[in-house]
């Protein structure tokens, strides 16, 4: 079995725990996480005693999504202003790096075994993508929801409209705001909330009971949902969605992208979020308005 | 007007109840009973006292599902087809009835040009899910429990469950058979309303006769926006891809996991079927037998 | 800026908020209000202070729906048994009714978030308006329904893909009225607030939009509606207008003559009591709250 740094990988009660493994990062996904990651998935096909895979996040998060601090090319990379290029390239080029057809989340929905989601707690950007994409999701009442990187330049996701519809894909989907468990049942990206020390049980015993059926009939059962979904068009939603990922990458602002970057490069992490996240608060779904929201 | 043996066909309040009707059988569905069914659907649909229909279960449950009771052929393990049959016979076979009874029926209810309302009370269970669940309109009584345990035994699913639930919730519950109770149901969109036992009829009635207050065709109309509508969205594709897998899913058996099962039934029935087939799934988390 | 009779347009808070502006009509739809609503929207879409749209309607109602009595400038008089208008050819019948319905596609795909702030009546065309919006908030009197649909009228596939279609066939067959609850419950709004709140919610979220990079707004906003469209959504929606014609003209004596001899001889109130007087009471609407256990 393959040795890995950034998840861990323990098979029990039927299934394999896959946890995201960088608790210092928030369990920000790396280029390294996402090989570990379908490294796990070969192994978890081939392996006839794991019949359905639960996905976690260990420490506080469930994952913050793609790692800020390692851009995809490996280096930091200043934007050159009024072009908002990357210094000595060209456009073409830009374009064509943000044109990923990104296979990564196409192949957990189409994984031929469940894959539950067991969403312990900040599910952010690409890491709320990785929520929504999972076959089941349970939540713990600690799980908040957010793609806050919207509001520095960055798509959201379809998957958040077929879930949740379209109003509230885009309530939350055009400004990033955060939201606790309780709003995520409500709008449908869960199944079920459980306090925190049930997450791990709730989802192991599900499948615990998904070992008790024949492994073909319940990927059949599976792709009825998922292929059903295909039919539907789904594939060409999210293939648009891909496309579009790109336009939102590059389309940036001096006045709104270059302040947010020089915080970033200049004072570090924290005082980029500050001054991006700043003017959105307090978060109006987010786990601290429940009494605003008359539910406690 | 036809003689049904397996359903009742009543009349009233501007619409008519059909009532699957083998209480002794818990409903379950066989042919004759699928086929007057089919019958009693072509009858009150060109019956224009008939505005609505209304669909129900007779002893107080809808319907434990496909009638399973009848002798199996013996299987030839490790096969997992009947003994001296071939897979090309089996496929072909299970193709075909998968694409008349299951999707050719449920297409024609769907399209159906007058509303169908389900009034689920009791057991609604595996394909009579399905039929509950592609009614137009559905109320539950409030003891209603809506679940698909075939899927234990190696059986398939239905996409309606994703169509109204969304696929997280559908798969929660079509990956374990596991049972959802009607407050579960309603809160997934699998239902419309819940109302007390001894309303649901009078509550199905009451709609019925608000429907027809409003002229026949505009009724046509407005069901069809919605119906072909989601057709339009792709849904009779995502329901032909469904029947190509259904006849796959009834031949996925392996010995380990269902020659037990058969020999269980050949010794007690489709109760020592059950039980076996239930048993390492109990407690059920949901459902009337759920731990509080 | 534009000269508006009947909507009002007034720029806010890195927003602007539209006015649907015939209250002594309950804001009925007008085709003078209707091609307003569009320029305004046009113009919205065109000026970079405006971040988002707020919709609403003035006075204590959102929009009552197509103005029964102007549409077609004049009363039609209906030839029976034919069920057709006296002076006109099937041709030109089905022609009038291939109308424009898909010019609620605008609001849907528009490149601006449209936030719908419903108070009390979203009836008939003024509840789609209310549906095609890309957010809406409702305050605690919101009802929303289509009636027409009692006298010869289509509904929309937009509840069917907002509110799954139990939802949408249950309310869409009979005209039902629901009330901001059952809105809420069926996913046909985002939030239900107190009426002196409604304003204040809409544009607290404008604001919000307006922290964000436009070409980034734009771009999230698509992926919702053109990946909906990318699922069939506009095929649903062209069937949908379609079926209208069929709607409007397939009409019975039996049903549809008293009605109109009420509206043309008695009014307008006799002609509503006589369309909802057998739905009553609602089951779903606002004063059913105390025989759904809900109070």
């Amino acid at each position: 079995m393959a040795e890995y740094k950034e998840i861990i990988y323990e098979k029990q009660r039927g299934g394999v725990l896959i946890t995201l493994n960088r608790p210092e990062a928030m369990n920000a996904i790396s280029r390294n996480l996402i090989k570990e990651l379908h490294t796990a998935l070969d192994d978890v096909e081939a392996d006839p005693e794991i019949r359905a895979v639960v996905v976690t996040g260990a420490g506080r998060a469930f994952s913050a999504g793609m790692d800020q601090g390692k851009t995809a090319s490996g280096r930091r990379r200043d934007l050159h202003w009024p072009y908002g290029i990357p210094t000595g390239q060209s456009a073409a080029e830009v374009i064509d790096s943000w044109r990923s057809e990104s296979r990564n989340f196409m192949r957990l929905w189409e994984f031929p075994k469940p894959i539950i989601g067991a969403i312990n707690g900040w599910a952010m950007g690409a890491g709320s993508w990785f929520a929504l994409f999972t076959h089941i999701t349970i939540a713990s009442e600690n799980a908040v929801f957010a793609q806050p990187e919207v509001r520095h330049g960055s798509n959201t996701s379809f998957m958040w409209t077929l879930l949740g519809g379209f109003k509230n894909a885009l309530r939350y989907g055009l400004t990033g705001d955060h939201i606790d468990a309780q709003e995520a049942l409500r709008i449908g990206l869960v199944v079920k909330v459980v306090p925190a020390d049930q997450l791990l049980d709730e989802c192991f015993s599900i499948v615990e009971r998904i070992a008790h059926i024949p492994p073909e009939a319940v990927k059949i059962n599976l792709q009825i949902a998922t292929m059903g979904l295909q039919m539907m068009g789904l594939r060409d939603a999210l293939t648009l969605d891909n496309q579009l990922s790109a336009p939102a990458h590059v389309m940036l602002r001096e006045e709104l992208r270059r302040p947010l970057d020089e915080a970033r490069f200049n004072e570090g992490t924290k005082k980029y979020l500050m001054l991006r996240d700043g003017p959105f608060q307090p978060e109006p779904f987010g786990p601290r308005s429940k009494r605003g929201r008359g539910l406690e | 007007m036809s003689n049904y043996e397996t359903i009742l066909y009543e009349k009233q309040r501007k619409g008519v109840l059909i009532t699957l009707n083998r209480p002794n059988a818990l409903n379950a569905m066989n042919q004759d009973l699928l086929g007057e069914l089919d019958q009693a659907l072509a009858e009150a649909e060109t019956d224009p006292d008939i505005r609505a229909v209304v669909l129900t279960g007779a002893g107080g449950t809808f319907s434990v599902g496909e009638d399973i009771s009848g002798n199996d052929p013996g299987t030839a393990w490790p096969y997992g087809i009947p003994e001296g049959s071939s897979l090309v016979h089996e496929y072909n076979r299970l193709r075909d009835a998968d694409r008349r009874d299951i999707l050719g029926r449920q297409l024609y209810r769907w399209e159906y040009p007058k509303p169908i309302i389900g009034a689920i009370s009791g057991w609604c269970l595996g394909a009579a899910s399905w039929l509950a669940l592609t009614c137009h309109v559905t109320i539950a009584a409030d003891d209603a429990v809506f679940g698909q345990p075939q899927v234990r035994h190696g059986a398939n699913t239905d996409f309606i469950w994703v169509a109204l639930a969304g696929f997280k919730n559908a798969l929660r519950y079509s990956l374990t058979g596991d049972p959802v109770d009607a407050k579960e149901a309603l809160r997934m969109g699998l239902v419309n309303q819940v109302v007390p036992k001894d309303k649901l009829l009078d509550e199905c009635f009451a709609f019925v006769e608000r429907i027809a207050h409003v002229p026949p065709e505009t009724v046509k109309i407005n069901l069809a926006i919605a119906t072909s509508g989601m057709e339009m969205m792709g849904l009779r594709k995502a329901w032909t891809l469904n029947a190509e897998l259904a006849a796959m899913a009834r031949l996925t058996k392996r010995e380990e996991f269902n020659k037990h099962l058969e020999d269980a039934k050949k010794k007690g029935g489709v109760e020592a079927f059950l039980e076996a087939r239930d048993k390492p799934f109990q407690p059920e988390p949901f459902g009337p037998k759920a731990k509080k | 800026m534009t000269d508006y009779q009947e909507i009002l347009y007034e720029k806010q808070r890195g927003g602007v908020l539209i006015t649907l502006n015939r209250p002594e009509a309950l804001n009925a739809i007008t085709r003078s209000m209707l091609r307003e609503l569009h320029q305004a929207l046009d113009e919205a879409e065109a000026d970079p202070e405006i971040r988002a749209i707020v919709l609403t309607g003035a006075g204590r109602g959102f929009c009552s729906g197509f103005d029964q009595r102007t549409t077609s400038g004049r009363r039609r008089d209906m030839q029976w048994p034919q069920g057709m208008p006296t002076d006109m050819s099937t041709a030109d019948l089905l022609n009038y009714w291939r109308k424009d319905d898909a010019k609620l596609l605008h609001i849907f795909e528009l490149t601006k978030p449209v936030i719908g702030a419903v108070r009390g009546w979203a009836m008939g065309g003024g509840c789609w308006l209310a549906l095609f919006t890309h957010i809406t908030i409702a305050a605690e009197d919101a009802v929303f329904a289509q009636p027409e649909v009692r006298h010869g009228s289509n509904t929309t596939f937009m509840w069917t893909l907002l509110a799954g279609f139990k939802n949408a066939i249950r309310y869409g067959i009979t005209g039902d009225h629901i009330d901001a609850g059952e809105a809420l419950r069926i996913g046909l709004v985002n939030k239900v607030v107190p009426a002196d709140q409604l304003l204040q919610e809409c544009f607290s979220i404008v604001e919000r939009i307006a922290h964000v990079p436009p070409e980034t707004v734009k771009i999230n906003l698509a992926i919702s509606t053109m990946g909906l469209q990318m699922m069939g959504l506009r095929d649903a929606l062209a069937l949908d207008f379609e079926l209208s014609v069929p709607a409007h003209m397939m009409l019975r004596e039996e049903f549809r003559r008293p009605l109109d001899e009420a509206r043309f001889n008695q009014g307008t109130k006799a002609y509503l009591q006589l369309r909802d007087g057998p739905f009553q009471p609602e089951p779903f609407g606002p004063r059913s709250k105390k025989q759904r256990g809900l109070e």
